[in-house]
């Protein structure tokens, strides 16, 4: 042994120098795993939720004369989402680098990796209903939803979003009831005869999109009438908020008289009342 | 078990050896003093006193961190890795304390080189290792660190990888820029390989 590291043992020896516990090191390697496979996973998420947003684009707006398709981009891109996914994609990116040998991997590897995988995880998570549950059913669509809600009350530019009441197929009427709590006749002669022949039974106390212009104070013409969410009629999120202001707007004198109208044409028509009456 | 048990093993059977005794730790130390001080005082312009309190500062890091010295890699490669983080940082510190403007060449330490730097014939043919030395030192850090590794220490990419932490390609494409570096340094600051 030369000098130098006979001094360095007697040191070691002395001093009693303690090794760090194997432990520690694998727990540095387990967190950085850890943060690599939550970053992965929830920009999978992020991404998943971009694409539901994007499935949630109004295109048959951009046709629409009064509607200025960079305005409308950029009210309902999904801007948080998609730096989120970003934000998560270079964690992960992070993550890989500091695991075992994760320094081998050429940066291409990396982000061709992690952007694949994300995109990968995330396609499931879309195509499965994850993210469509998310957004309507946690605090992660709320922005989106507000957003689009947004957008879509400016009757006055012809967008128009609210809850189907009344129905009356025979007058090509219906009533709804906007975010504010409004209530609006629907006149809907424009509207294509299928929609009165099939659209029109199942649509009492779903949440719409109403395209089309105001004909009278309280009189809306309609030229488009959408789901709310892509998914159609079906499996929508009723908004605990707007449902409140309906049974609200039902306490008034007018949804009274609503009320009292529909049943008198139910009887005209011998119809049974709807359990989904105003 | 005696020395000479230990001297027969291999450096990386040797560190799973000196996790339970730092005996076979000092013949790990024998091995490497030499390479790692070369090393610290080709990557860095400090004197022979202050690389030998660095080398110090690496084996007893590399004592304590033992444990975590991954057995699938060479043992080399890890501790030549501690050897390269503890002298640039000690390196950026000197710096930052403004030690570049007052360093001179220091001859002495050029003498110390063994004479088998065949940096220049890799790069252009022509032998000489201060004139290379000079140009080393005028390149920035990453530069530095390849070039020195691939021509002076004679590592192979794999190993370069492994020490500073990079991709093998990245490795490769470094040296690659390094030794351009090298020559327009050399142009620039006029120095001529005999």
């Amino acid at each position: 042994m030369s000098t130098f590291s006979k001094d360095i043992i007697g040191k070691i020896k002395k001093e009693h120098i303690p090794q760090k516990s194997k432990w520690t090191f694998f727990i540095k390697y387990f967190l950085f795993f850890l943060v690599f496979l939550m970053a992965l996973i929830l920009g999978a998420l992020a991404f998943s939720l971009v694409l539901f947003a994007i499935f949630e684009f109004d295109f048959e707006l951009f046709s629409h004369p009064g509607v200025s398709p960079f305005q409308y981009m950029l009210t309902v891109f999904p801007l948080l989402w998609l730096i989120t996914f970003f934000g998560f994609f270079f964690l992960a990116s992070y993550g890989v680098k500091h695991i075992k040998k994760g320094y081998k991997l050429a940066l291409w590897k990396i982000i061709g990796g992690n952007i694949l995988g994300s995109i990968l995880l995330g396609l499931l998570l879309f195509f499965f209903g994850g993210a469509g549950f998310l957004d309507q059913h946690t605090f992660l669509g709320e922005h989106r939803e507000r957003q689009h809600i947004k957008f879509w009350s400016h009757p006055e530019q012809g967008l128009l979003n609210g809850i189907v009441g009344n129905v009356y197929k025979q007058e090509k009427e219906l009533f709804v009831v906007d975010s504010q709590g409004k209530s609006w006749k629907i006149e809907g002669s424009r509207l294509p005869n299928h929609f009165w022949e099939i659209v029109a039974d199942d649509l009492q106390g779903k949440k719409v999109k109403v395209l089309g212009n105001i004909i009278a104070p309280d009189t809306f013409s309609a030229e488009m009438i959408l789901p709310w969410h892509r998914g159609g009629f079906r499996g929508y999120r009723m908004d605990p908020e707007h449902q409140e202001k309906m049974r609200q707007f039902h306490e008034t004198p007018e949804g009274k008289m609503m009320q009292r109208q529909h049943e008198e044409i139910l009887k005209k028509y011998n119809l049974p009342i709807s359990r989904h009456a105003l | 078990m005696t020395d000479i048990d230990f001297s027969q093993l291999s450096d990386e059977d040797l560190a799973l050896v000196a996790r339970e005794n730092v005996d076979a730790f000092g013949i790990l130390v024998d091995r490497y003093e030499k390479p790692l001080m070369r090393y610290i005082l080709r990557l860095s312009k400090f004197s022979k006193a202050e690389a030998e309190e660095i080398l110090q500062e690496v084996f007893l890091k590399a004592w304590k961190n033992l444990q975590g010295f991954d057995s699938s890699l060479r043992f080399g490669s890890w501790i030549y890795r501690i050897a390269h983080n503890a002298t640039i940082s000690e390196f950026r510190k000197y710096k930052s304390r403004g030690g570049e403007e007052r360093m001179e060449w220091n001859d002495e330490l050029y003498e110390s080189l063994p004479d088998s730097i065949d940096l220049p014939r890799e790069i252009n043919e022509k032998v000489n290792a201060k004139g290379v030395r000079k140009v080393i030192e005028l390149l920035p850090e990453k530069y530095r660190s390849v070039l020195v590794l691939r021509f002076l220490e004679e590592k192979s990419y794999d190993e370069i990888s492994d020490i500073l932490h990079i991709p093998l390609g990245t490795a490769a494409t470094l040296v690659s820029r390094a030794k351009k570096q090298f020559l327009e340094k050399a142009k620039e600051h006029s120095i001529h390989f005999s």
